[in-house]
């Protein structure tokens, strides 16, 4: 448990004191944001786990309600590492593929060209943190949870060696058959400033029961990434009202929503029996 | 030091040939022993007169001759007592409450005439009195929800004490009780303030031209100042509420030389969680308490002694997983000495903390955090009445600082988190002068010279622009690291057109060096203080004021309109991303830029009559620029409401029934709302354009409250007050969400409004005997 999750949980609940008196909801009929007009988002990522260069162009929709977020099509999308240079192939209208077996510990470049514009961004592929264990157990909140009486909440628990004398970034994703789990809450970072070990285990706050087959990616990212899901967490889950939120901080230059990402990814899966 | 007081009253001093001598002494109340500030002390048939200071002494020094003094203080019998001056005298008045209130209901503590008189503006007094009058949410009289009321200052939000003075932040207010800083001053996350009415006398708001013998906060300076207790007999006061009960108990420990007071407070808010049928509800703990003490003890006439405690804690417990608690320590200990009858000292040590411990369970891991801060402070305070035209008030303070931004300590193996403690030397030294030139000038010159030390021991760190530490240096010992120094001139002058009104002028400096880091928009015991090192520059701001100050019928109503301009430098806020919880490194995230703050404040009072009250309204502008922010453009800041209106109305039905009502009204909280959104990988993103470029909701609600006494005597009075929040229901909203209109249909949002309090009633009983 990362020490932050403290800090949400304390928000979390200081902030639900007022609600613990009295409050109430009303929809605003005459409520209007500001018109404003559509902007370009990249979303570009290179994995050696995928081993393929994906690259979605669209653009902003509306925020109360995006009929759609258009595909922008006729973009020319180039990416450089080591001596290569490779161009991604337009498959449907705003993706943009490449296949490729991409090295890691490489620094990655993506160029995308569109309208007269240059968009670049760069990227490091750091080299895949193997995950040494997964298990699970009986957890104590069962008693609260259950919705019939002898009903068992199970917790899983990964570990993994945090390689020494460099700082590391991750992105954990959950599956839980099948399904990822991907509401802006289940989006799980860490870096590795408060490990003091390097044998390193983590419980993540998630419920399954049995027979659920449960599936963990441990994914290695750089720190222009770390920072981007760091600030894209903040944008998507405050609420403006007690703070201020602001667009994630992208890696790209020439003034773009969006990122590049260069990932590498381990796997381990468990079924709870 | 002498010296410099010699130079500024030199020319002052030409015209001191003739016999001059000294009257000088306390005004006290007569039924408990209490001295009276700012009491008029008039001289009939001369021009001279003087207000009693914060411990209730005068001094006048006049020719000899025969005089006819007069003491008056508003609410009480004036008294004139003719003095045979041929020798320096002193002479202790003590005056009695008028006993026609119905007649004279007076609701400030000022003497008649000193809203256009004195060099002060920006200030705003308030007397328990009046407070307790007001009507408030859960019937819980609160200093600073009535402080909210005056033009000038804002309030945090729905039901909340926090407050923001001419566009000035919540950490750039200085709050003293008793002299003490009280860092948080909030409980329950800001809907009560740690001031309990029943132990606190008076209160002074310094929204501009803060005299030099306040320092360290840029926007404002809340003095408030405990009951001292009876001198004369026992006495209890308390009462019970809606949420919460309340005692207090004073009296002489020594008649006429000693007295002590002790009030206590404590909510019940969670009692009614215990007939919750969630069981998981009735573990949840949700209350606070506190605790207030004085005793002084007069040695001789020159000699007194005061100490006082504050004493509260927050407590919130939800089941065994998660638990915090959070509050202030004060101490003050005073010693008030007379060297003669001119020359008056105040010496001050005091002790103020704040601390904040969470506690997690997750069932398998304690998790304990703690963080805070601690400060003790020397102060000499010296007031010498020069002459007739010159008062210098000359001293120092010098506060050490333990800062303590976070330690985390946990059974969970590997993890281990602790943010080095921080220490720090604030000083500062300063003399004022407040001249009356002639019957229409009256001037007040000051100068503060601070100073800010950081001390060691503690490692100092140079960091890249990706918050890598590149350098650091480690110091040990009590070691200087970083010394600020910074010049306050303090100005303030008033030019009186006639007996009614004055125009008044004034400029103040004023440097901060403690910083308090908000983790988002609202006050959470989460915050905490760091202190100015070296990569964080202390926070300055000027203040430009000018009013227009005018007394009708006879000082019956009071009216002022002042207009200011504030240019704030060195405003910290943080770049994108910052996580400034437990964060070793938060510096390294910090940025700095540039405020401007301006308005108008207009507000009429009426003193006396069976309706008293006032009628406020603000127009003000506040923004902010930082490079890193909103593309370096300026933005207005979350509590930059262009009007702001509050009426109060207090009104005496007979001598059993008093009624009150307020009616508040401000534009909506500048906000941030996104203009658009976008898809990445599986997530859906806001895309904000704008920072604080919309606005909530207008603002307004009404309060009203009945007193009604039940038995008053000399020996026992009751009454019972019941008071109603939001009369007219109406929906403000607390927060703006965004909400799928259809759970199918997820994408297509509408806007909801969460509203906090309805109409509320609240019932408390009041006793006294």
């Amino acid at each position: 448990m990362k020490p932050f999750n403290i800090y949400k949980i304390t928000i979390l609940l200081l902030t639900s004191i007022p609600f613990l008196l009295t409050n109430c909801e009303e929809v605003i009929d005459d409520f209007e944001l500001k018109k404003t007009k559509s902007e370009l988002v990249i979303d570009a990522q290179c994995s050696s786990f995928t081993d393929s260069a994906i690259v979605k162009i669209t653009r902003t929709g509306d925020y109360m309600n995006p009929i759609e977020y258009p595909a922008v099509s006729g973009a020319i999308v180039t990416l450089l590492f080591n001596d290569t240079t490779m161009l991604l192939t337009e498959k449907s209208p705003g993706l943009y593929i490449a296949t490729y077996s991409f090295p890691e510990n490489t620094m990655y470049t993506i160029h995308v060209q569109y309208d007269s514009k240059e968009y670049t961004a760069q990227s490091y592929m750091p080299g895949k943190v193997p995950l040494t264990k997964l298990s699970y157990r009986v957890s104590e909140y069962s008693k609260y949870l259950q919705t019939y009486p002898g009903e068992l909440f199970y917790v899983t628990k990964m570990e993994f060696l945090d390689p020494q004398n460099q700082t590391n970034y991750y992105r954990i994703k959950i599956t839980k058959n099948d399904t990822l789990f991907k509401s802006a809450n289940d989006l799980m970072i860490t870096d590795d400033i408060y490990f003091t070990a390097d044998t390193i285990q983590y419980e993540p706050f998630y419920f399954f029961k049995k027979n659920d087959k449960v599936l963990f990616e441990f994914t290695s990212i750089d720190k222009a990434n770390y920072l981007y899901y760091t600030t894209l967490i903040q944008a998507m889950t405050s609420t403006s009202n007690f703070s201020v939120p602001d667009n994630p901080t992208s890696n790209f230059s020439g003034n773009v929503l969006g990122r590049f990402l260069a990932y590498s990814s381990d796997t381990l899966s468990i079924i709870i029996k | 030091m002498k010296k410099i007081l010699i130079i500024l009253l030199i020319f002052n001093s030409l015209h001191t040939y003739s016999q001059k001598f000294t009257i000088s002494g306390y005004v006290k109340d007569a039924s408990t022993g209490e001295v009276l500030i700012g009491a008029s002390v008039y001289v009939l048939g001369t021009t001279t007169g003087a207000f009693t200071n914060y411990y209730g002494f005068y001094s006048i020094t006049l020719e000899k001759g025969n005089y006819n003094i007069e003491y008056s203080y508003l609410g009480y019998n004036t008294k004139t007592i003719l003095i045979q001056l041929s020798a320096n005298k002193t002479h202790n008045v003590e005056l009695s409450a008028s006993v026609e209130k119905l007649e004279t209901v007076v609701v400030s503590a000022e003497a008649r005439d000193k809203n256009v008189t004195s060099v002060e503006m920006g200030t705003q007094s308030l007397q328990m009195a009046e407070i307790k009058n007001i009507p408030v949410l859960f019937g819980e009289n609160d200093i600073l929800k009535t402080i909210q009321l005056m033009p000038g200052v804002k309030g945090a939000g729905e039901g909340n004490s926090g407050f923001f003075v001419r566009g000035g932040g919540a950490d750039q207010n200085l709050v003293l009780l008793d002299e003490a800083p009280v860092y948080n001053a909030s409980h329950m996350l800001g809907f009560f303030s740690v001031f309990n009415g029943d132990a606190i006398r008076d209160v002074k708001l310094y929204k501009g031209a803060m005299p030099a013998e306040y320092g360290g906060r840029l926007s404002s300076v809340l003095d408030i100042k405990m009951k001292e207790g009876n001198l004369k007999s026992y006495h209890a006061t308390g009462g019970v509420g809606t949420i919460s009960s309340r005692l207090a108990v004073e009296g002489p420990i020594k008649k006429d030389t000693s007295s002590f007071i002790i009030a206590a407070r404590r909510t019940y808010a969670d009692m009614f969680l215990l007939f919750a049928k969630d069981t998981n509800l009735r573990k949840t703990k949700l209350y606070f308490y506190d605790l207030n003490l004085k005793t002084n003890y007069t040695i001789n006439e020159n000699n007194r002694v005061f100490l006082s405690g504050y004493f509260g804690r927050d407590v919130f417990k939800f089941q065994d997983m998660f638990g915090t608690d959070w509050g202030n320590a004060t101490g003050t200990l005073r010693w008030v000495h007379l060297f003669n009858p001119k020359l008056f000292l105040n010496s001050t040590i005091v002790y103020s903390s704040f601390d904040n411990v969470i506690t997690v369970n997750n069932g398998m891991y304690d998790i304990d955090l703690k963080m805070g801060i601690n400060d003790v402070n020397l102060k000499e305070d010296f007031q010498w009445y020069a002459n007739t035209k010159n008062t210098v008030k000359f001293g120092f303070e010098s506060i050490y600082h333990t800062f303590n931004p976070g330690e985390l300590t946990t059974d969970m193996e590997g993890v281990n988190i602790s943010i080095d403690n921080k220490y720090a030397l604030e000083t500062g030294l300063y003399i004022s002068n407040e001249q009356t030139i002639n019957d229409y000038i009256k001037i007040k010159y000051g100068l503060r010279f601070s100073t800010f030390n950081v001390m060691g021991p503690g490692t100092t760190y140079t960091y890249n622009d990706n918050h890598e530490i590149t350098d650091s240096s480690i110091y040990s010992g009590k070691t200087i690291i970083k010394s600020y120094p910074g010049l306050e001139p303090r100005f303030a002058g008033t030019f009186r057109i006639n007996a009614e009104s004055s125009i008044k002028a004034s400029y103040t400096r004023n440097n901060q060096y403690v910083h308090l880091i908000q983790s988002s928009t609202v006050s959470l015991p989460l915050d905490y203080w760091i202190p100015s090192t070296e990569l964080t520059p202390p926070q300055v701001c000027s203040q430009y004021s000018l009013g227009y100050f005018r007394n009708f019928r006879e000082n019956m109503y009071e009216s002022s309109f002042e207009v200011y301009y504030k240019n704030l430098q060195s405003q910290i806020d943080y770049e994108n991303g910052t996580n400034v919880f437990l964060n070793p490194n938060v510096e390294s995230y910090l940025i700095f830029g540039n405020g401007r703050s301006y308005g108008a404040e207009f507000l009429v009072k009426k003193n006396s009559g069976t309706l008293t009250g006032w009628i406020g309204y603000t127009i003000s502008k506040t923004e902010k620029k930082f490079n890193e922010l909103n593309k370096g453009k300026w933005f207005p800041t979350r509590y930059d409401r262009t009007h702001d209106i509050s009426i109060v109305a207090m009104y005496d039905f007979n001598k059993r029934l008093q009624a009150s009502a307020t009616w508040v009204f401000s534009t909506g909280d500048a906000i941030t709302f996104p203009s658009g959104k976008y898809k990445i990988e599986e997530f859906t993103v806001n895309h904000y354009t704008e920072r604080n470029g919309y606005r909530m909701p207008n603002y307004h609600r009404a309060d009203i409250g009945i007193t009604y006494t039940v038995k008053k005597n000399e020996r026992y009075n009751s009454n019972i007050n019941f008071s109603v929040y939001n009369v007219y229901n109406r929906k403000n909203a607390y927060m703006i969400l965004f909400e799928p209109k259809d759970e199918k249909k997820p994408e297509e949002l509408q806007a909801v409004k969460v509203t906090l309090f309805p109409i509320l009633p609240s019932i408390t009983w009041n006793f006294t005997f």
